[in-house]
């Protein structure tokens, strides 16, 4: 029996081990900190839009946690960085938000950048922000008015745009989100066009999450390709505009088979963690698998040794379908959050992949 | 109708043929374009080889660079130059990595030897006898031009030539029994014969639509490489001979593996010379040499003989 127990923690030393070893370089913590939203976007993955959060306290408390696992892995790997990005529900709508950014950046720990729907702080606090020196704002813009007001809601349109010109004039640095569905995947040109016209710094798109398997917002492998086709167009387009700093960046799930680019495989629970605003813990928000909870548990013990982040990135749990697959180690699988939410496996194989 | 052709004033005339050229050269490029292969699905790049790929991007000239390169990787042969002749020398090694071109290569080179022996007739004939399965491979898949494809090529090439000197010969035939001055006509005329040639090339086609289209993805695909900050990693990864089968060596030299791969680089810049001088068509095509793409300027200087490629 002793000898059994002796074993079983020899085994997770040596996990434990395996972990640090492949630190990655970097890793962003998106931080939902409240679920308070002033939009009701049909595409959104929240179930409730009541929750404010936890308190300034517990929020700071948190964020001491993610100071303690980071000094660890810096421990581990001296280049190791770290970085957060607020969102919500909507960050802005909470009044102590600014108080928690202060902080995060008294740490000297972390950069951080916020997604935001739009909705514009005062004056005084754009100012600050500026000061606070974010890597970015991300704005979220589904298509052209009609397109974006049918997703967003009505007038969300013009907000987004006062909000991505009122960024670009105080030179805060801006990234625009794209979420591709049946109904607004054409559209990414006219989103690319009007980033564009507003100085932004990066345009991305990632493929909508279904809700249930009838869900006919899904994007189809046809439309998947033609979306990553209006990718490239987008990218070679690009040539054209020597004097715009917007890049089309094709840096996410299987993008890079049309689009070009460095192969991606997906970063749930590796670079990236989840952390909701009452402190549970998911691999990825797109990916809801409580893994933990910041108030109760160790950053550390779970990033080490919880069993599903562990198994999402096993390459020994990949679809046999994938087997055969050049790509199998630099994508794993593609979209692991696609194949969780339409198949509740996240080891199936990208439904939208065709090779 | 005849005599309306003859009554246009020449300087008008050339203007009408100037234009009337450049819309049937796009015409017979749109028509040949289009061929059949243009039914099939592009395959995704890495379902080929990257030999096979090579092979398809560059011929026979591919497959060498893709292969010698892929040895060198492999630390299986050296790369040296003496006197700007680039010299392979075998070096010891496990030979369970290679494909079979590779293997071939390396057998050949159990003594060192100029790299442009490899493009001698008798190496060529070889090596095209060693990627016959490659080839067919290409043409199963609709990447490499079939009868049909080529026909249709040679069917462009006639209908433009018989369009381009219908019109202008016309002209120039009554311009001639009028003592009109033709000069500036059969110049126009010449070029654009030569042109629609250029276009065309019949004699010369190495790849089908499809085929096109997948050498677009692929370099789409690869492209990535070039500005990766990786290179040593980048140069164990099979990507790497995916890059030099699409782009040749001579592109990463400005990359992080530059300074990497000076001597592979030579390959690069020797297969330059070697096909240099108007035997580019020479081990183009799946079939081969294709006959009078080689038969002219290239049987003397260096090329090593065209015929070779046996087809």
């Amino acid at each position: 029996m002793v000898v059994v127990v002796v074993v079983a923690e020899a085994v997770e030393v040596v996990e434990v081990e395996n972990m640090l070893r492949n630190l990655p370089n970097r890793i962003t913590f998106q931080w939902h900190i409240t679920d308070i939203c002033n939009y009701r976007c049909k595409h959104c993955y929240q179930d409730s839009y009541v929750d404010n959060g936890v308190s300034i306290t517990e929020q700071i408390y948190f964020l001491n946690k993610l100071e303690e696992f980071v000094k660890a892995c810096r421990n581990e790997k001296q280049s190791f960085q770290a970085h957060i990005n607020f969102t919500g529900g909507e960050p802005f709508l909470r009044k102590d938000f600014f108080q928690l950014i202060r902080k995060a950046q008294e740490k000297r720990l972390f950069t951080f950048g916020i997604l935001s729907n739009g909705y514009l702080p005062s004056n005084e606090e754009l100012k600050e922000l500026k000061n606070l020196k974010p890597k970015f704002v991300q704005i979220s813009l589904e298509g052209d008015k009609v397109t974006n007001d049918n997703i967003r809601g009505n007038g969300s349109f013009d907000e987004i745009c006062f909000a991505l010109k009122t960024y670009s004039k105080i030179k805060i640095p801006l990234i625009v989100s794209f979420t591709a569905n049946s109904q607004n995947y054409k559209q990414l040109s006219k989103v690319v066009k009007i980033a564009r016209k507003y100085k932004v710094d990066k345009v991305w798109t990632d493929r909508y999450l279904p809700k249930d398997a009838t869900d006919k917002l899904i994007l189809t492998t046809k439309q998947t390709k033609e979306l990553f086709e209006v990718i490239l167009k987008e990218k070679r387009r690009s040539k054209f505009y020597p004097f715009s700093k917007t890049q089309i960046s094709s840096h996410r799930a299987l993008q890079f088979l049309v689009s070009g680019g460095k192969p991606y495989k997906c970063s749930a629970g590796n670079e990236l963690l989840a952390i909701l605003p009452n402190g549970d813990i998911f691999p990825c928000r797109r990916l809801p698998i409580k893994i933990g909870n910041l108030k109760s548990d160790d950053l550390m013990s779970i990033y080490q040794t919880n069993d599903k982040l562990i198994e999402i990135h096993n390459p020994k749990n990949l679809d046999k379908n994938c087997l055969d697959c050049y790509y199998k180690e630099n994508c794993n699988g593609g979209l692991k959050c696609l194949s969780f939410a339409k198949e509740n496996d996240y080891n199936k194989k990208d439904l939208n992949c065709w090779i | 109708m005849i005599e309306k052709l003859i009554s246009i004033p020449g300087p008008i005339f050339l203007i009408i043929y100037t234009v009337y050229s450049v819309i049937v050269i796009y015409l017979i490029k749109v028509f040949v374009s289009r061929d059949s292969s243009l039914k099939f699905e592009i395959p995704d790049p890495t379902k080929l080889t990257p030999l096979d790929v090579g092979l398809l991007k560059n011929g026979l000239k591919g497959a060498i660079i893709t292969s010698v390169f892929s040895l060198w990787r492999q630390k299986a042969i050296d790369i040296s130059s003496n006197k700007n002749r680039v010299i392979l020398k075998r070096k010891e090694a496990e030979i369970l990595e290679f494909n079979k071109l590779e293997s071939t290569l390396y057998q050949y080179l159990s003594k060192p030897k100029y790299y442009k022996m490899l493009f001698k007739r008798s190496s060529l004939k070889a090596i095209d006898k060693v990627l016959q399965p490659n080839k067919e491979k290409l043409l199963e898949l609709k990447l490499a031009p079939d009868n049909s494809v080529i026909n249709k090529h040679w069917l462009g090439a006639f209908f433009g030539f018989v369009l381009l000197t219908v019109f202008g010969g016309i002209k120039i035939y009554y311009g001639i029994v009028r003592e009109k001055p033709v000069i500036f006509l059969v110049i126009l005329f010449i070029l654009s014969i030569i042109i629609l040639r250029q276009l065309i090339r019949p004699n010369k086609v190495k790849t089908s639509a499809l085929g096109k289209k997948f050498i677009s993805t692929a370099k789409t695909r690869f492209e990535w490489l070039k500005s990766s900050e990786k290179g040593k990693t980048l140069l164990k990864s099979e990507d790497l001979l995916y890059g030099i089968a699409i782009f040749g060596i001579s592109s990463f030299a400005g990359s992080s593996l530059g300074s990497l791969l000076t001597n592979p680089i030579l390959i690069d810049q020797s297969s330059n010379s070697l096909y240099g001088n108007g035997c580019a068509g020479c081990g183009g095509n799946v079939h081969g040499c294709g006959g009078g793409g080689c038969s002219g300027g290239c049987s003397g200087g260096g090329c090593g003989g065209c015929g070779g490629c046996g087809g």
